[in-house]
């Protein structure tokens, strides 16, 4: 990407298109939705009517809930046209990172996943993936996420997975807050 | 032996089969089958494939036609499949067939209508004698030819043939408002009651030879849809330009050139409660040089619309959207072949209890008949122990 996007801004370039309405997540100066728009010819809508979300911002406190509140989750008989957010995060790993203080340990099962896997994210706060939980409760109705790190590595968490635990990790790695 | 689904010592087996598909693929590499020869000698097959396949690229569809070892309907599957991972990038303006650069025209209702007829090149008068390529015609072109020089017309506008009837007042107004928009299959599954644009759309893409067999079906069969004595107003091939607007300007710009053929069927409204002043005109179009499709599809829609308001009329539009997609039926078809072992295996028990039920069932009657034979008791009293009235 040039320099001062994002690296989210890059499945947004390659996935969306004519058909699938966009939106920013945060309104962030970091986030150029209009000009994916023009590059990809994705109409720029509201946010409940987008089916793209760009959130380009890592942002370790903010917890987005009323953004992620105001996604569309499809119904039942439409379960595809929930949303699908392209978060940018700082960084992404299966090991704890260099900076543990800021970090996330989550722990994932579901299809697809033999037992459980284990992940560390840092760049998002642990509400935001108590409102993931609330949104995706409803199967099949929820949103698809795709965290990106600046580094270029990237997870894609579908709507049927369940992060069982997130764990906030202390530079002496002892839990602080779990959930579940 | 038996083969089953991956993990359960099928893949081995499932590996073999794929590398012996792909022994031929690398072979015919090997022997420099070349795409643009592909292209050069098969365009009917392309032009097939590209318009059910709802995607117009020649080397992607000669690709495909060559990858399929020229299989029309594993191509389709491969080009649909491609087709689906494609951005939509712009919608087209609607493109006018009537600006359509004709290189065949024909009006088999009306000897001398406004502008050619033009046959163009077409194996219709064609002896079927084999020949080998480059062999000298077993049965050379001979006869008296006209030698006056045949009338230069330009491409439209001149009157295709539902509009000579529009203006004498005898074709009936089918117009529908409700239904603006192109009904967009891509992205819209199959509903009914179907609108028109839907149906068009469904036999634009639909397979030709199982749209072929519906209208003879329908004609010969026992449904009744189509007319039998329905007319050609047109038949039309020719290059049609494709339009978008430009992502800046917000002018139309020229993208390229498809080719498309073009048919009206025209039938008088001669049946009990219809107006027998006025006829009726369907309408086919389809992508590439496929004279046949678009001339089922016209009759087709033509059928779907005159019966549209009656019961029959609403089982064609089911058949049309449900039936006619190659890569449904085909697939539909071919997933036969997949291993259904738990599936047959309940039925044979269910087929096994069943007749177990049923033995045990004549066994009873036997022992109660030989019961009742070698019974002393009245005959009535015998009669009422089997079941039947005293």
């Amino acid at each position: 990407m040039p320099n001062g996007y994002a690296a989210a801004h890059l499945p947004m370039l390659a996935l969306t298109d004519l058909m699938t309405p966009i939106c920013s997540l945060d309104g962030s100066p970091l986030g150029h939705v209009e000009e994916v728009g023009i590059v990809t010819g994705a109409p720029v809508a509201e946010l409940g009517a987008a089916q793209w979300i760009l959130a380009a911002d890592p942002a370790p406190t903010k917890p987005y809930a009323d953004a992620l509140r105001g996604l569309a989750g499809g119904s039942p008989l439409s379960p595809e046209s929930g949303a699908v957010i392209c978060q940018q995060v700082t960084t992404i790993g299966d090991e704890p990172g260099a900076d543990p203080a800021h970090e996330l340990r989550l722990t994932l099962t579901g299809p697809g996943i033999a037992r459980a896997i284990v992940m560390y994210v840092s760049g998002l706060a642990a509400a935001y993936f108590r409102e993931r939980a609330e949104l995706c409760a409803a199967h099949p109705v929820g949103i698809d996420l795709i965290l990106i790190a600046s580094d270029g590595a990237i997870a894609a968490i579908p709507r049927t997975t369940e992060i069982v635990s997130v764990t906030e990790t202390t530079p002496t790695n002892q839990p602080m807050e779990t959930y579940r | 032996m038996s083969y089953a689904g991956t993990n359960k010592g099928g893949t081995a087996a499932i590996l073999a089969a794929e590398r012996l598909a792909d022994e031929r693929r690398h072979a015919l590499a090997a022997d420099g089958v070349d795409i643009e020869q592909a292209i050069a000698a098969f365009p009917a097959a392309l032009d097939r494939i590209m318009g059910e396949a709802g995607l117009w690229d020649e080397r992607l569809a000669a690709t495909a036609f060559v990858q399929a070892s020229g299989d029309s309907a594993e191509a389709v599957h491969l080009l649909r499949a491609h087709r689906s991972t494609l951005p939509r990038l712009a919608i087209s303006e609607p493109a006018d067939a009537a600006k359509m650069q004709i290189v065949r025209r024909i009006v088999p209702a009306h000897r001398s209508p406004d502008g050619p007829q033009l046959l163009g090149e077409t194996v219709d008068f064609t002896a079927r004698l084999l020949r080998a390529p480059g062999a000298p015609d077993p049965l050379p072109l001979a006869g008296e030819t006209d030698t006056t020089e045949p009338t230069k017309y330009a491409d439209e506008p001149f009157r295709r043939y539902s509009q000579f009837l529009r203006d004498r007042g005898l074709l009936i107004e089918r117009t529908d408002r409700a239904d603006p928009e192109p009904f967009d299959l891509a992205m819209t599954p199959p509903q009914l009651p179907a609108a028109r644009s839907a149906t068009l759309s469904a036999m634009s893409l639909s397979e030709t030879g199982g749209l072929i067999s519906l209208w003879y079906r329908s004609v010969l069969g026992p449904d009744g849809y189509a007319d039998e004595s329905v007319t050609l107003g047109e038949v039309r091939r020719g290059r049609l330009r494709v339009d978008v607007r430009h992502p800046h300007t917000g002018n139309p710009v020229t993208i390229g050139e498809i080719r498309v053929s073009e048919t009206e069927a025209i039938s008088h409204l001669d049946e009990r409660g219809e107006d027998p002043s006025q006829f009726d005109a369907g309408y086919g179009l389809v992508l590439g040089h496929n004279e046949r499709k678009a001339i089922a599809m016209a009759n087709m829609d033509l059928a779907a619309t005159r019966y549209g308001a009656t019961p029959e009329g609403q089982l064609l539009q089911q058949l049309i959207m449900m039936t006619t997609d190659g890569l449904a039926s085909n697939g539909f078809l071919e997933h036969l072949k997949l291993p259904h072992y738990v599936t047959f295996r309940s039925m044979m028990e269910r087929a096994e209890a069943a007749r177990a039920v049923q033995d045990a069932e004549q066994d009873s009657v036997a022992d109660a008949v030989t019961a009742v034979v070698h019974d002393d008791a009245p005959l009535d009293e015998r009669r009422q122990k089997v079941g039947q009235p005293a």
